[in-house]
């Protein structure tokens, strides 16, 4: 995925049509595999009890509209055109935060259901099942890394 | 200093409708977790404050290397404004009562 112009509030990139398809599968994946449960104080258990439920509420419908609006996106053939070479992806600047929001969070489940692991270590293999769901989040972990990396660099050097 | 009046010392009174005086309000502190990269802690401070770049790293290594860094203090309802925007991106941010 490579940014290949940006304007006021629009930003084209390029994505392979293997990378669409794996972002695709990836928000697909992650949709159904909800994320932590952020407190919303450490020090504080009465503004816990009274703003936690309406911050995971908050936060759980965010989730799912932002999967929803890139997948649609991802699929809609004015949006992502297919040309020689993959596609050309358009963006706005607050899609391009919802795309962000979005592969961090399924970094961020991932990674815990995965344990919590060392980033530099990574999972303790060692003293895992290597099922289906830790292989599913390993993927999911790495692939959503990836991606968040070139958009990153994209924004910052583009 | 010759030429000058020396002014008396401001008195703060009971009961001022000063807001910071009367309410301390809440800091956001955002916390260290390992697994968000750092350049995207930085892009998250610059779009959610508005920061420049500069101020924005200065924060993200706060939180690295202490752990954590206040953010801002503010009312109860800007601070969980904060919070909700933080938290969106995934970021380890919590709201405290100001002492």
């Amino acid at each position: 995925m490579k940014l290949i112009s940006r304007e006021e509030d629009r930003t084209l990139w390029l994505i392979l049509a293997v990378d669409r398809e794996g972002l695709l599968l990836l928000l697909e994946a992650g949709s159904t595999r909800p994320g932590r449960r952020p407190g919303v104080s450490r020090q504080s258990s009465e503004l816990n009890q009274r703003l936690q439920d309406d911050l995971v509420e908050c936060l759980e419908e965010k989730r799912l509209a932002n999967h929803s609006d890139l997948t649609a996106s991802l699929r809609d053939p004015l949006r992502c055109v297919e040309g020689k070479g993959g596609f050309a992806w358009t963006l706005t600047l607050v899609e391009m935060e919802q795309l962000l929001q979005g592969l961090n969070a399924l970094r961020i489940s991932a990674w815990e259901r995965l344990g919590c692991p060392d980033p530099n270590e990574g999972p303790d293999l060692e003293s895992m099942e290597l099922g289906s769901e830790v292989l599913l989040d390993g993927w999911i972990l790495e692939l959503a890394s990836r991606f968040q990396t070139r958009v990153l660099h994209g924004l910052e050097n583009g | 200093m010759p030429g000058t009046t020396e002014l008396p010392a401001p008195q703060v009174e009971e009961g001022t409708d000063d807001q910071s005086v009367q309410d301390p309000g809440y800091l956001v502190i955002c916390w260290d977790d390992p697994v968000n990269l750092m350049a995207y802690v930085t892009h998250v401070f610059q779009r959610v404050f508005g920061w420049d770049r500069e101020k924005a790293e200065k924060h993200m290594l706060e939180v690295h290397e202490l752990g954590k860094s206040v953010l801002a203090r503010d009312t109860l309802e800007k601070a969980e404004f904060y919070v909700h925007a933080l938290q969106l991106y995934s970021l380890s941010a919590t709201l405290e009562p100001a002492q």
